[in-house]
């Protein structure tokens, strides 16, 4: 069923979180023909609903379209959502689990799936642990995923606080290290100008949320392994999370993902940034994420065999890198 | 705090609207900047409006074909975003009745906003870092969509210029630079189009600028850029924060605003 996007409705709701209210978005279907099957999308670090390259958004309309309700919302204090709030990681959990509840119970869902990008994918993760069923998710399609903790500590995510093994990792690890050495004697003044502030960065005692944060995104991995529903993971390979991920979180199929009775898919998007940032890959991956949810209207399970693009987790990946 | 969605049902436009409880004389419009600009300052920009919004009046808002607003991108246009201002201080002034009303721009949302003041009796402006020459900015948007290919892929595999793009704009097609469709119309009006106004558009004036942007006053008209009753001008050590999407916030931009607006 694809209805044409003029008939797609969205509706502004707010969704009771710990005291605070979130600014949310609904997109609705034109009109249901299957399951009531919600999908609900987490965004990254500091953004907001409606996504980079306004994503989130375009998504919302064409799951719409395809017969799903889709929710979309704002952090407590953060963007369009009243209030102000220092949002720490132990917030956008709550966040995440209050509105998993207000979607599934304000909407009647059937069936309700996670979509997150980045930190959206770690906090679905977590939310899927959840022991209330209301806040359990059926499915989980995971863009991109932070799991590696290690990335937490970079100058993006806001703490400010270097990792001398990150910046190594950076030097030695990425590009051709023959290279970089050959050019040593050149970079040594750039080098040294940068030492001073790494070692005021390293030296800084690290804030208490960044340890937090490090924490929960430490264990994704764990948690992904002990998931059991449908899980599909998608990166683009030029994106530097995709070898976090396999050389970090999953070497070797460390977290025995292969093993599992029903292992996650994963989906390559070649040429495909962190963000998935042109026409051509958000196209694809809204295509993906399409096809994979597809089944649940029907009161089925997407395939977890796949055909194009896939391996198992920790091989194909590694390969592709 | 309200949400809505404001305009004409055809050119539908989201809003947000933040007061405090006592009656306030003076409103302020957000115009943001443009493409992944608007997006990357957002929480930011949100955040900093519910502070001013302590005394002021403070409307933000998303031109058409842009974020929770109607139509695609391919919509969004230089003139469009103009227009949409109009609609926005018109809202602001019919539901708050506040009696002055000023609009606040950062990159291109102070060029839209300079522009826009000419025709809505505006009584301040204030800008961040603003954008004085579309056309170049144009250019370095076509750039970023180059530099960002070659950075991802090999050079032997980018398939195109920015010869190549503006190619396409002038046979009618659109370009998607990082995930956003710009538009032949909106490549027409940024490189055939306006100009910085000649004249002041706005009683009051404050010109906050980095300090690397010096340099870029060059092609705006000597009224704007020469300190006067009218105009205050600032240039000061910031990072350019809309080039990233860290928490980092302008904060020497926001304490300078402030300490105008509220003489």
């Amino acid at each position: 069923m694809t209805a044409p996007l003029g008939q797609i409705k969205s509706e502004i709701v707010s969704i009771p979180a710990d005291g605070w209210t979130l600014h949310g978005m609904v997109h609705l279907p034109a009109e249901f023909s299957g399951k009531r099957v919600g999908v609900i999308l987490l965004h990254e670090n500091f953004n907001t609903k409606f996504g980079t390259h306004r994503l989130f958004k375009d998504l919302g309309d064409r799951l719409a379209q395809a017969g799903f309700l889709a929710l979309r919302y704002d952090d407590r204090g953060m963007c369009d959502s009243p209030g102000i709030r220092d949002l720490t990681i132990a917030d956008r959990l709550a966040d995440a689990r209050a509105s998993v509840n207000f979607f599934r119970m304000r909407y009647k869902l059937d069936a309700l799936i996670g979509w997150g990008l980045c930190l959206g994918a770690a906090i679905a993760v977590h939310t899927s642990a959840s022991h209330n069923p209301n806040e359990r998710l059926d499915g989980l399609m995971l863009c991109s995923i932070v799991a590696d903790p290690g990335i937490v500590s970079l100058p993006q995510y806001g703490y400010e606080r270097v990792e001398i093994s990150k910046v190594a990792q950076e030097f030695f690890l990425r590009g051709n290290l023959l290279h970089k050495l050959l050019n040593a004697p050149r970079s040594l003044k750039s080098w040294s100008r940068k030492l001073g502030v790494l070692a005021r960065r390293y030296l800084r005692p690290a804030p208490k949320e960044l340890a937090r944060m490090k924490e929960t995104i430490g264990k994704v991995g764990k948690l992904l392994a002990r998931y059991e529903g449908p899980c599909v993971l998608v990166f683009g390979d030029k994106d530097s999370y995709l070898a976090d991920f396999v050389e970090r979180v999953n070497p070797g199929d460390k977290l025995g993902l292969t093993k599992k009775k029903f292992p996650p898919r994963q989906i390559l998007i070649k040429d495909g940034d962190h963000t998935f940032s042109s026409r051509e890959k958000t196209e694809e991956l809204f295509q993906i994420t399409l096809d994979w949810v597809g089944p649940f209207l029907l009161g089925e399970l997407p395939p977890q065999l796949d055909i194009v693009r896939e391996g198992s987790v920790g091989t194909s990946v590694a390969e592709a890198i | 705090m309200e949400v809505f969605y404001f305009g004409q049902p055809s050119r539908r436009l989201f809003g947000v609207l933040e007061k405090p409880q006592k009656a306030v004389e003076a409103g302020i419009v957000f115009c943001p900047p443009c493409g992944e600009e608007m997006t990357s300052t957002y929480a930011r920009l949100a955040r900093w409006s519910k502070e001013l919004a302590n005394q002021f009046a403070v409307m933000r808002f998303h031109p058409f074909g842009t974020c929770e607003s109607g139509g695609t991108f391919q919509d969004f246009t230089y003139a469009g975003a103009v227009e949409d201002t109009a609609t926005a201080v018109a809202y602001l002034r019919e539901r708050t009745g506040v009696k002055r009303v000023g609009l606040f721009g950062l990159r291109f949302g102070a060029f839209v906003a300079a522009q826009a003041a000419a025709d809505l009796q505006i009584d301040f402006l204030l800008f961040w870092s603003p954008i004085t020459d579309l056309r170049q900015y144009f250019r370095d948007l076509l750039r970023m969509r180059l530099t960002m290919e070659l950075v991802h892929l090999k050079p032997d595999k980018v398939k195109f210029t920015t010869k190549s793009m503006v190619e396409d704009f002038e046979a009618g097609r659109s370009v998607d630079i990082l995930g956003y469709e710009f538009s032949p119309e909106f490549y027409r009006q940024m490189t055939g189009g306006p100009s910085w106004p000649k004249t002041l558009t706005a009683p009051k004036v404050l010109w906050l600028s980095r300090v690397a942007e010096k340099g870029q006053m060059a092609s705006v008209p000597q009224n704007w850029t020469t300190e006067s009753n009218s105009v205050g001008i600032q240039f000061l050590p910031e990072l350019p924060f809309w080039e990233d999407f860290s928490s980092v916030f302008p904060s020497k931009f926001a304490s300078a605003s402030e300490a105008w607006l509220v003489k």
